[in-house]
């Protein structure tokens, strides 16, 4: 539940924000002039306020679309995302946006209208096609029941089938998707760690073995789907933890089904990490087997590149080379770390 | 250790009484009082002395800074006598800074904005309490804690129907004594985030020992307070060092301490 719901006065009138202010009557109202007023301001202290963050409704101006970092991607030439929220509803430990933010409270912008004519900005009728990522700053499905996020932009791709869109996930809520028939320029992502990872370090998502039922079933229904295992993270026994987790991934989901496959390591700007490990210093995943390297905080260069290579030969077993799609990091680079 | 700020006696003796407060320091320029969970400092009213009070109290316990709260009475356009509001946004309308405390937990009871104003007995603005220290109090408690630490929990002490200048003061203490249960409500919450905070500043265990043992220069001494938090993270109550490190310089020390933070033995989840 949200401790309060703070509403920019431009957005009060407007009937998604009427729709969602109509599920919480109980829950208190503040009107705000710009919402940066009340998020990431410098007092503010993003671990307390995770305890129960807030709910912020507002306009998002300036740039809605922007080009991603180079080399992510999944198999596109042409890759943009975009941020309907700022934050996540989960509290995962390795997460960038604990060192990116000081405020936890979520914000949801509101001009889904806005996007839909950004993202046209950037189509074409020829050339390559333009990949568009959804979960870059929040998760894609987590508050769909509040924001009806994947109906309207959904609706919207389908009418543009030139272009892809990736929604990526930790949650369940899988329902309005199932609901629709599915598209093939729509690729579900599901962010996935063994287990025991997921544990310790991923507070309030669902179970893996729960995503992987989400998975399984969008997979059955027809979805293309996305296994996203970013961030490796090195624990007790995780080759016999990562193996099962393959095991058990590939047991639901058959590889026809699969659009992609993305291996991430553990990797954070200097000042990202500095951040979170100011935040978080009782946290042993900011404490053991880290280096830094050209500006990035990361596993030691040979426990990077163990972890990666034993993921990528277990995953390569399963897929077709063609779908895998090693995220770049300075960590894994040869030379680069004693 | 929670922090209250009233700014009139009439406010604070209510809380002193239940609380069990004593008076303490008495060479202090404000009226404190203590127990050993809680300090309450009584500033006059209006927003300088207000900022002088709570920035007083945080230098002289800068050792012991926890969170704060405002108590008092306020002004409101249409509220009853005596309901208790709690702040959400503050206002200063002599330069219409706005101040939001970080709310993080579900609010006691019903939120209010909050205009400060410098003078009394100005016009009522619609749904809004009026005081005149609210915004000094989170400007001021906003530069000592965290946003999240600091809150203002107001009694309607008089309204349209009747104004202040007809206010029964006598009415203030039974009035404030209303709010005691919903600060008791929220003091668990509010101290628990404070513990969280602590734990952002602590200084790890072993670091004077380690400044004592060896020179380390400015540049490493932030190195060796974030190794040694790493370290304590791993390997809690175990000293950074053995027997062979005793002969070694600053910065042998911290790159071995920084390779021991890769010991498979201590290796979390």
């Amino acid at each position: 539940m949200f401790s309060a719901i703070y509403i920019e006065d431009e957005v009060a009138d407007h009937p998604r924000t009427q729709r969602i202010l109509e599920r919480y009557p109980a829950i208190e109202r503040i009107r705000c002039r710009r919402y940066g007023e009340v998020f990431n301001r410098a007092a503010q202290n993003f671990r307390l306020q995770k305890q129960q963050p807030a709910l912020i409704l507002a306009w998002k101006h300036g740039q809605l679309v922007l080009p991603t970092p180079v080399g992510y991607g999944i198999g596109g030439e042409r890759n943009f995302y975009f941020s309907h929220m700022l934050n996540c509803v989960y509290d995962c430990r390795y997460c960038f946006l604990q060192g990116m933010y000081r405020s936890a409270h979520l914000v949801v912008f509101i001009n889904y209208e806005d996007f839909h004519t950004a993202i046209d900005q950037h189509l074409t009728n020829n050339g390559p096609t333009p990949y568009f990522f959804s979960g870059y700053d929040c998760d894609s499905l987590a508050l769909e029941g509040i924001t009806d996020f994947s109906q309207s932009f959904l609706d919207f791709f389908t009418e543009r089938p030139q272009a892809m869109i990736e929604l990526r996930t930790k949650s369940v809520r899988t329902a309005s998707l199932l609901a629709r028939r599915p598209m093939r320029n729509c690729v579900v992502a599901f962010s996935l760690t063994p287990a025991q990872v997921s544990r310790a370090l991923e507070s309030g998502t669902p179970p893996v073995e729960r995503r992987i039922e989400a998975l399984g079933q969008l997979a059955d229904a027809g979805w293309p789907v996305g296994l996203r295992f970013d961030p490796l993270i090195y624990h007790r026994d995780w080759r016999m933890h990562y193996r099962t987790l393959f095991e058990n991934v590939f047991a639901r989901v058959g590889s026809s089904a699969i659009h992609s496959v993305s291996l991430g390591q553990f990797r954070l700007p200097r000042s990202m990490y500095k951040r979170m490990q100011q935040l978080y210093p009782d946290e042993p995943l900011f404490a053991w087997g880290l280096d830094e390297r050209a500006g990035q905080v990361s596993y030691r260069h040979a426990l990077a590149r163990e972890l990666h290579d034993f993921c990528r030969d277990e995953l390569l077993r399963y897929i077709d080379p063609a779908i895998f799609f090693p995220c770049p990091s300075t960590t894994l680079e040869d030379g680069v770390s004693p | 250790m929670l922090y209250i700020h009233a700014a009139l006696a009439a406010e604070a003796r209510p809380l002193l009484d239940h609380y069990r407060l004593r008076a303490c320091c008495t060479d202090a320029p404000f009226r404190l009082y203590a127990n050993d969970a809680l300090r309450l400092v009584v500033s006059g009213p209006g927003k300088t002395a207000t900022a002088a009070a709570i920035a007083y109290t945080c230098a002289r316990f800068a050792d012991e800074l926890g969170p704060w709260l405002n108590v008092g009475i306020a002004g409101h356009p249409t509220a009853a006598l005596g309901t208790p509001l709690w702040v959400h946004r503050a206002t200063d309308t002599a330069n219409d800074a706005t101040y939001y405390p970080g709310i993080a937990f579900t609010l006691p009871c019903l939120g209010a904005p909050l205009e400060t104003v410098d003078k009394p007995g100005g016009a009522y603005s619609d749904g809004t309490l009026c005081d005149m220290e609210g915004s000094a109090f989170f400007q001021t408690t906003q530069r000592f804690v965290a946003a999240e630490l600091a809150h203002s929990l107001k009694v309607v002490s008089d309204n349209r129907i009747l104004p202040s200048d007809a206010m029964d003061r006598q009415r203030v203490g039974p009035w404030v004594a209303g709010l005691i249960p919903l600060i008791d409500r929220l003091r668990p919450s509010l101290e628990e985030a404070a513990s969280r905070w602590h734990i952002q500043r602590y200084s790890p265990a072993y670091f004077d020992q380690a400044l004592a043992r060896s020179r380390f220069s400015s540049a490493q001494q932030h190195r060796l307070r974030l190794l040694l938090q790493q370290w304590e993270t791993l390997a809690p109550g175990q000293p950074p060092w053995d027997e062979d490190s005793a002969d070694l310089s600053a910065r042998q020390f911290l790159d071995a301490l920084e390779g021991r933070l890769g010991d498979e033995r201590l290796l979390p989840y």
